[in-house]
């Protein structure tokens, strides 16, 4: 329907190749939206992906720098990656502090390592050779973008993990009922913990992907990336106390964050009202859900008020 | 899952909001539209063309002054202009702007690049379909843009900083000085702090840089900043601030601590926002180009290109505007003018 | 929070010295009043996302008014009205509405900034008029202006989290919201307070900004929303709510100015800030949940 709408009032809009190599621009938000689905449905939250995604960045950067195969240095990135979640997710299981200071701390900490790590020069790094950045900017038979395609396996991957796995039971069991999970036997430090792997490896893809898209890393590409990310989630029908969500509704909350900015640059609205119409859309999704679901969620929260009251759970505010 | 249904309901809400509002965004399109319509001048012997002009930020005075200054020609060059860039200086922020630009047809791209690289590939995919781009302000790689209008040479802002600075503490000895930059990925920054460091190197030793803190665009960032590298570095004689949040809050910090005069204070910065400082006395001299003449000879340079009549090397007559020369697919402005009490009370921008 | 007390006598020698002391207040005082409004919405498990920006909304709205030509007075008492309303939005629709209270201020963080441009077209604030500039620079006995309207915030959110019977619910809330609901407490009103408060504190943060700074630009507050939780949480606030003091905030917010002027005094480069930011934040809440728990061996069972 957005579409619809958009492709009525600017002329330009529904031009199928323009419609697909727009996605390009927020493939790396949809990536890592996917993974931190996992940690918001589990009752986490990951604000360090920004700044994950620039040291990931910044290293393949320097691997590829000191004479390493980019695929072999993308690959590291990937690794560095998943090595920064199970950081986060060690912090948070072993110390039990709150995901959400937790990885503050660490948006800082990878944020600044970032920096320094991209050196005060220009702080750049660029001149990838050609195959790589066929990755963020080539698409297959003209049409397909590859970056898509690479998001549209991974949402199939994720989906099914969430969906069909028992890892994926474990996750909804969690943010549903911690100490339940923890009583009937649940790893419930090992599954969160991979939460923040997962998290950190998808920072990693993202950052691969973004790299080729703009033919360079820099030490703040990741900036203010979190919040974005979160806010496809959210729109996409994550409940951020977790307990519930699917891939299906974030990859669609990817797509109306992405085609809706897409959109209304082509509409001239300038970047502030745009800021202003995020901020409305994900008040209203979330607030519709909120309605839509007033009874189930009613009758749940008795249930998770009671076992508050027991000292059993310690979630979010309902 | 049970909550399927709520969250169809949710998206389906998102997508009706999202509709609803871009509905309301198209009055500000229509707006936009008239005013960049009233071109009506009945010799129209010139094609009209669409520019998109991309600052690195909206929101700072020396961007609006260059669009002050574009708009001023637009019409009589018939061109009908949109000015719009990011809220904070995003390099993709620009790059889905520069996309959709090319999607609707624009005929000239003018953007100050927030990244020598970034903006590569999407300008190249820009320049494939037909369209023109100049970069201003900031350049990208050589190969990503047709032409760049620079307001003023690195090595010309690097050096004319120092030597104002150098020329008040004429005969003095191992003077001090810190430098208080915007952030520290920013490429105009760190190609004008590398000059300042080669230029006192080479030429006025008895100055010596002791600090680089940054402001992070912010004030009160950059008032902390002053201030801390002020008590850090007692014996520090002058801040250079390369940047237009930094000077008036270096400016600020040293009236504050209570050494005016005592503190040189000097860089780049909008007259509009010296003033005071310059009136009270806590700035004497500092350092900028043009900025609104920067938008007009874009302008010019955009609407030559799109005529295909731009010179690649020699000179360009650009209307009233005067003659520029050409170097290397590069339009220079001239030199930065340094501004003292009486150039700041004339300038209003 | 004794532990993070000890960090900040560790760190201080080297600014033990009063005027030195008063110069670091100075330099917190915009996030030590956000970090006290904070403070008290973590209380009730709670969190406003969008303090800053709502900071940044008054600064500007404020600049403009005056430099419009409207009495300075006057333009301060908009700018208040202002902040109470957008903290009273907020409120109003994570109590009434029972929306997440990360979700509505996600959504009104960008709102509001969105809205910053739109007040002043993008414009920078600057040239005030010398009356402003005064509320910014005046002394009370040896106590700058803005360090005294600090302590008084102070004084009040003390009082008022310690002393009222309102504040006491807020931890009531805060802790078990359905025993608090059996024991009559109104929750709506109780959750409601805590953000109006912090819309009006923001305000006054947010004036100070402008008088003390004497520019500002359409992105003020932006980079302050996440320290304004960092100091509160800094300070022993439990994000899980329920547990918190307006002292820990502003010496959360104290410790975070100490950091970064501490860097520059050690001479490091100033790309190290937010990692030590990053780090001392992790060990202040790290060992205050460690002394917690051995202070108390029987809290929550949960990891």
């Amino acid at each position: 329907m957005e579409m619809i709408v958009f492709s009525a009032v600017a002329p330009g809009f529904l031009n199928f190749e323009n419609l697909m190599s727009s996605t390009n621009n927020f493939m790396a938000v949809g990536v890592m939206a996917l993974s931190m689905t996992f940690v918001i449905i589990t009752g986490g939250i990951d604000l360090s992906v920004g700044s994950m995604m620039s040291l990931c960045g910044v290293s393949m950067g320097l691997f590829w720098q000191h004479g390493l195969n980019i695929w072999i240095a993308a690959i590291l990135a990937l690794v560095l990656g998943a090595l920064l979640g199970f950081i986060n997710g060690q912090i948070i299981v072993r110390t039990g502090i709150q995901p959400l200071i937790a990885t503050l701390a660490t948006l800082f900490i990878y944020g600044s390592l970032a920096m320094v790590l991209a050196g005060q020069g220009d702080g750049s790094i660029y001149g990838f050779p050609q195959s790589y950045l066929f990755l963020g900017t080539g698409s297959l038979f003209r049409i397909m973008p590859v970056q898509l395609l690479v998001f549209s396996f991974l949402a199939l991957v994720f989906g099914f993990v969430l969906q069909r796995t028992n890892y994926g039971r474990r996750v909804y069991f969690i943010g549903n009922n911690e100490a339940a999970a923890l009583y009937s036997g649940v790893r419930v430090q090992h599954v969160k913990t991979y939460t923040y792997v997962i998290s950190g490896c998808m920072s990693g893809v993202a950052a691969v992907l973004m790299g080729s898209y703009f033919a360079s890393v820099r030490g703040d590409m990741g900036l203010n990336y979190e919040l974005t990310v979160i806010t496809a989630c959210l729109v996409g029908g994550v409940n951020v106390f977790g307990g519930s969500g699917t891939i299906f509704g974030v990859v669609v909350g990817a797509f109306i964050l992405g085609m809706l900015q897409q959109g209304l640059n082509m509409l001239n609205v300038s970047s502030v009202e745009q800021s202003i119409v995020t901020g409305l859309i994900l008040i209203a999704a979330v607030g519709i859900q909120q309605m839509s679901g007033l009874f189930s969620r009613r009758t749940r929260r008795i249930k998770k008020d009671r076992m508050s009251d027991l000292g059993l759970v310690s979630t979010g505010r309902e | 899952m049970r909550d399927v249904k709520k969250i169809g309901a949710g998206l389906l809400s998102a997508v009706a909001i999202s509709m609803a509002v871009a509905g309301c965004g198209s009055p500000s399109q229509l707006t936009q539209s008239t005013k960049a319509g009233q071109i009506g001048n009945a010799s129209t012997t010139q094609k009209q063309i669409k520019v998109a002009l991309i600052p690195k930020e909206i929101g700072i005075p020396y961007f609006t002054g260059a669009d002050q200054g574009a708009q001023l020609v637009a019409n009589r060059l018939h061109i009908s202009l949109t000015y719009n860039g990011p809220t904070t200086a995003s390099a993709s922020d620009q790059v889905s702007m520069i996309n959709s630009y090319v999607a609707q047809g624009y005929n000239v791209i003018a953007v100050s690049a927030n990244d020598p690289t970034s903006l590569a590939p999407a300008l190249k995919a820009a320049m494939q379909r037909g369209v023109k781009v100049i970069t201003w302000d900031s350049d990208v790689i050589p190969s990503a843009r047709q032409y760049f209008v620079d307001q003023a040479t690195a090595e010309g802002i690097g050096s004319t900083l120092v030597e104002i600075t150098a020329n008040h503490f004429k005969g003095q000895k191992n003077v001090q000085v810190g430098i208080l930059s915007s952030t520290p990925t920013n490429p105009n920054q760190n190609s004008w702090i590398a000059v300042m460091k080669k230029v006192i190197a080479s030429k006025y030793p008895n100055l010596h840089i002791v600090t680089i803190q940054y402001d992070q665009e912010q004030p009160d960032v950059g008032l902390t900043a002053a201030e801390n590298m002020i008590k850090a570095y007692p014996n520090m004689k002058a801040i250079i601030s390369p940047d237009s949040v930094g000077v008036p809050a270096a400016a600020e910090a040293v009236e504050k601590l209570g050494l005016k005069g005592k503190i040189y204070v000097t860089g780049l910065a909008d007259p509009i926002q010296m003033k005071q400082y310059v009136n009270d006395g806590t700035v004497q001299q500092f350092v900028l180009w043009n900025v609104p003449e920067l938008g007009e000879l874009t302008m010019y340079v955009a609407r030559a290109l799109a005529d295909g009549t731009m010179p690649t090397s020699g000179e360009f007559k650009a209307g009233g505007l005067g003659t520029f020369k050409v170097q290397d697919h590069t339009v220079l402005l001239g030199n930065p003018t340094v501004f003292t009490k009486a150039s700041t009370d004339k300038a209003n921008y | 929070m004794t532990v993070m007390l000890l960090v900040l006598m560790i760190t201080s020698p080297s600014f033990l010295a009063p005027s030195n002391l008063i110069n670091v207040l100075l330099n917190t005082v915009t996030i030590g009043i956000l970090a006290l409004g904070e403070c008290a919405v973590i209380i009730t498990k709670g969190i406003d996302l969008s303090v800053g920006s709502t900071m940044g909304l008054v600064t500007l709205a404020v600049g403009t008014l005056i430099l419009s030509g409207i009495p300075v007075w006057v333009s301060l008492a908009i700018g208040l009205a202002l902040g109470l309303l957008a903290g009273c939005v907020n409120g109003i629709m994570v109590s009434l509405v029972k929306l997440p209270p990360i979700i509505v201020t996600l959504g009104t963080l960008s709102v509001y900034s969105g809205l910053m441009y739109t007040v002043t077209n993008g414009q920078w604030i600057q040239n005030l008029p010398s009356s402003l500039s005064s509320i910014g620079n005046f002394k009370i006995w040896f106590l700058p202006g803005p360090v005294f309207i600090l302590l008084m915030c102070l004084v009040f959110m003390s009082m008022f989290l310690q002393r009222t019977i309102t504040g006491r619910y807020v931890y009531a809330v805060g802790n078990n919201v359905t025993a608090a609901r059996l024991a009559g407490v109104q929750e709506r009103r109780i959750i409601f307070i805590p953000y109006a408060i912090t819309g009006v504190l923001a305000a006054i943060a947010g004036i100070l900004y402008l008088a003390y700074n004497g520019f500002a630009t359409p992105t003020t507050g932006s980079d302050l929303n996440l320290e304004a939780i960092a100091a509160a949480v800094i300070g022993g606030t439990n994000v899980f709510g329920g547990k918190g003091t307006a002292l820990g905030a502003v010496l959360g917010a104290i410790l975070l100015g100490i950091i970064s002027e501490a860097l520059v005094f050690f001479h490091l480069p100033a790309v190290w800030n937010e990692a030590a930011e990053g780090f001392i934040i992790l060990v202040a809440v790290i060992s205050d949940s460690a002394v917690t728990k051995r202070a108390a061996p029987k809290g929550r069972v949960v990891s």
